[in-house]
């Protein structure tokens, strides 16, 4: 799993994708999302991201911290704005 | 023949099925882009699996066909008269040849040059459509020109504009969208959107995919449809407008991608694809990768490319990734060479094929569990057999041995008779399977004729024995034909009575009792009883005056009378009834039987009352003289004892009054022919009986006993007899007549009746 939340986080800590996002991570995600809608989500260290996952930023936007480090994303997709 | 054959020719009727309603949907309303997209679809999956097997022509065609309906659904070519025949005389092609190789095992002979000619149909198709590469900005799909704004003005190669609308499931079939994208040479602008709004109430679900993404490439349009093979029908491809370079790409690749790579050996390397890519690029474990390489290999060895197998053998060192974009390079390697031969017109008629092949069941799963459940509970009432037995043997006494014994009896019988419902019903087919091909049908024949027609289609729910619903086909279609060239007028006669121009022709069915009614009505001008009577006598079959003593509707079914119909009465004043009695026999055959209701000016229709099952029927079984019989006893209403002063003559019969009813009463014995004995006791027994849709009371002599059975259809020298609606064993070993009331009516009340007046 590469969606990770510090356990002893307060509201408000970013949840982090780091390394290969597979598609099971979309679930993981969007319920860290859901449960505290105000947490940024940082894809700094993410190198690959799968379609779900991305379908999750898009649908719940988040607020995105950062460049994405998967470079097709990074290049090609516009970061879903905070909604 | 094999399994997978035999599913392969089964899903394909289903797809021609499916696809030339939604072609004839098209027809009416050609900007349903719905309907394309299914059409497309269709054929997309049609060629897929047409491509497991080795039919070279068959392929090819279907090929162009999907090219043709690709570049419809992308909006360069219109969707018009020209594009939807060419599509169903190529489904057409399709049935036979499946047809074809279901009882031959092969393609028939013609099949190669009557496939060069329709694919070469579409190719002209694409090459001449007006609109096909005149295209502008303004033409373009909304989606395309959004993204290509910011690169208007940018000088550059043609660039490809392609919308890819993932399959909301895909994400559970493996596929990543973007990961193909990523793949996708030359990318210019990427964009990915919600495909549909998202639901604000509906609780989000991260696995069901709902995005489109669409991109735009200047790589050449071969490539980027290779990228999107395995999804060809989720994906528009459209060629954008170029400042510099007007002719570009698409005429281009739909001509040179036939296949010059068998495409047996092309569906196995697409599917090591898959196989590869569903994997997942990290997890793939090293015994699928293996076997995916080794199938490429020997595969590629078999078609004699050794070159390309030794490159699959290389890339599978550098793992899967490396193995699958080998494959997918000899994939898109496949399209140079070998156009097909645009061919002589000489593809002759095709032979009669045997339409009586087996056709497999498909049973819904449901039904199969309850049969598996009541056979279970079948076997746990036959171990308490056994305990009774050993009942018996301690020497239990009689008398409670038998009620435990009758106990068992009744929880047998009670099992046994939802086993054989259950298992009837593993045969029982909706009519929808019939009904739904008469929209091309009608469309033909109509439009052969000149005619407007709408077919409207009800209770296509209703359910039938398959043999049944399968016989029903050529007598229907016999009696849909000649509503439509007999029973409706033509547009100017139907203007000058007020009638809408369009001729409107219902197809329907209806549970009725133990059977079903399927009737065909047009709203035409009725058959004349005038016409009738005067063509009977012409034609010798009744005397003038036994036509005269009967009434109209007794008239009017004499259209089913063999020797009624003549080529002559084609066309003449009331001219239906052409081989009326072929439908007659049918429906007999099937163990049923035709009616006919008609007013002048207002429309005819006919009606095949026909039975639904081989049922485990309740007779009732009655006696009659020295005689017993059986009557279903879905027909009887309720059993009434009357006294004889009830009963009045009146013309032509006997009648009593029921329930504020005036019932005519018709004596059994009578009924079976026999009035020879007088009446006896103060009471009479009445059956008051449901037939033909009207009440009657039907006076026996007594009531023997109800049973539950399988009442077989009539067969052999029982057949023929009039009246009989099967035969069934009484206990005893009897064989006991099951009697169809409406039959023996209908056959009794014609001379009877003549004979009153």
């Amino acid at each position: 799993m590469a969606v990770v939340r510090r356990v002893d986080a307060g509201p408000g800590t970013p949840v982090r994708l780091e390394g290969v996002c597979p598609v099971e991570d979309a679930e993981t995600l969007a319920s860290l999302i859901l449960e505290d809608p105000s947490a940024p989500v940082d894809w700094t260290a993410c190198t690959r991201m799968h379609t779900a996952v991305y379908q999750v930023l898009l649908r719940l936007r988040p607020t995105i911290l950062g460049t994405s480090g998967d470079p097709f994303v990074g290049r090609w997709l516009t970061p879903p704005s905070p909604g | 023949m094999n399994d997978l054959l035999e599913q392969f020719l089964d899903e394909t009727r289903e797809l021609v099925q499916s696809a030339t309603e939604d072609l004839l949907a098209l027809e009416a309303a050609p900007d349903d882009t719905e309907a394309v997209n299914r059409v497309f679809r269709a054929f997309h999956t049609l060629k897929g699996s047409v491509g497991l097997f080795d039919f070279p022509p068959w392929f090819s065609l279907l090929h162009a066909a999907e090219d043709g309906l690709s570049a419809a659904r992308a909006g360069t070519l219109a969707v018009d008269a020209a594009l939807i025949d060419l599509s169903l005389e190529t489904l057409d092609a399709t049935g036979r040849w499946a047809d074809a190789v279901e009882t031959e095992g092969t393609l028939p002979g013609t099949a190669d040059a009557e496939g060069s000619v329709l694919a070469g149909r579409y190719r002209s198709l694409l090459s001449s459509g007006p609109e096909a590469r005149a295209m502008d900005a303004s033409a373009l799909p909304g989606w395309a020109s959004r993204l290509a704004e910011p690169l208007r003005g940018v000088e550059g190669r043609p660039r490809i504009a392609v919308r890819y609308q993932p399959r909301s499931d895909c994400f559970f079939s493996g596929d990543d969208p973007l990961g193909l994208v990523r793949k996708v040479p030359g990318l210019l602008a990427v964009s990915v959107e919600p495909a549909a709004p998202w639901s604000p109430d509906e609780e989000f679900d991260a696995f069901a995919c709902n995005l489109a993404i669409a991109l735009i490439s200047d790589a050449p349009r071969a490539e980027i449809e290779a990228v999107f093979r395995l999804v060809g029908d989720q994906v528009t491809v459209v060629d954008l407008p170029t400042a510099t370079d007007q002719r570009n790409a698409s005429g281009g690749t739909i001509s040179a991608s036939a296949p010059a790579m068998e495409p047996v050996v092309a569906a196995i390397l697409a599917e090591q694809v898959r196989v590869l890519a569903a994997a997942g690029e990290a997890q793939t474990d090293a015994g699928r990768l293996e076997a995916c390489a080794r199938s490429v290999m020997n595969t590629l060895r078999s078609a004699g490319r050794s070159g390309d197998a030794d490159r699959c053998g290389q890339a599978l060192g550098s793992g899967p990734d490396a193995l699958r974009a080998t494959i997918e390079a000899i994939l898109t390697d496949r399209s140079n060479a070998a156009s097909p031969t645009d061919g002589e017109e000489d593809h002759g008629a095709s032979e009669p094929l045997g339409g009586d092949a087996v056709r497999t069941l498909r049973v819904d799963a449901a039904r199969v569990d309850a049969l598996v459940a009541l056979v279970g509970e079948l076997v746990v009432a036959r171990n308490g057999l056994g305990y009774l037995a050993a009942r018996a043997e301690a020497g239990e006494d009689a008398g409670m041995l038998a009620r435990a014994i009758r106990e068992a009896d009744a929880n047998i019988g009670r099992l046994s008779t939802s086993l054989h419902r259950s298992a009837i019903s593993l045969r029982l087919t909706p009519l929808s399977s019939v009904f739904r091909r008469f929209g091309r049908q009608v469309r033909d024949a109509a439009r052969g004729l000149g005619k407007d027609v709408v077919l409207v289609v009800e209770g296509e729910a209703a359910e039938a024995d398959k043999g049944i619903v399968e016989n029903l086909f050529e007598p229907l279609l016999h009696v849909v034909r000649n509503a439509i060239d007999h029973g409706l007028e033509d547009a100017v006669n139907r203007r000058q009575v007020g009638k809408p121009e369009a001729g409107r022709i219902c197809l329907a069915a209806e549970q009725d009792g133990n059977g079903i009614v399927v009737s065909v009505s047009d709203d035409g001008r009725g058959i004349d009883p005038a016409f009738i009577r005067r063509r009977v006598v012409d034609r010798g079959l009744l005397q003038p005056e036994a036509v005269a003593s009967m009434d109209d509707a007794a008239v009017t079914e004499l259209i089913f009378a063999p020797g009624f119909s003549t080529a002559e009465s084609v066309g003449a004043l009331s001219g239906r009834g052409v081989g009326m009695d072929a439908v007659r026999a049918a429906a007999a055959r099937m163990g049923g039987r035709v009616s006919v209701e008609s007013r002048v000016g207002l429309g005819t229709t006919i009606r095949l009352h026909l039975p639904q099952t081989i049922a485990l029927a309740r007779i009732m079984v009655v006696g009659a003289g020295t005689e017993s019989y059986g009557i279903a006893m879905d027909a009887v209403v309720e059993v009434v004892r009357r006294p004889r002063t009830c009963i009045h003559a009146v013309a032509g019969g006997n009648a009593t009054v029921l329930r504020g009813r005036t019932v005519p009463v018709f004596r059994l014995v009578e009924l079976l022919g026999r009035r020879d004995r007088p009446l006896d006791g103060d009471d009479a027994l009445l059956l008051v009986v449901r037939a033909n849709g009207e009440t009657i009371a039907v006076e026996v002599d007594r009531f023997e006993d109800h049973i539950d059975t399988v009442v077989r259809p009539p067969a052999g020298l029982v057949g023929s007899v009039a009246g009989v609606g099967g035969t069934t064993l009484l206990s005893d070993g009897r064989v006991l007549l099951v009697l169809d009331p409406g039959g023996i009516l209908a056959d009794a009340s014609v001379p009877a009746r003549a004979e009153d007046r």
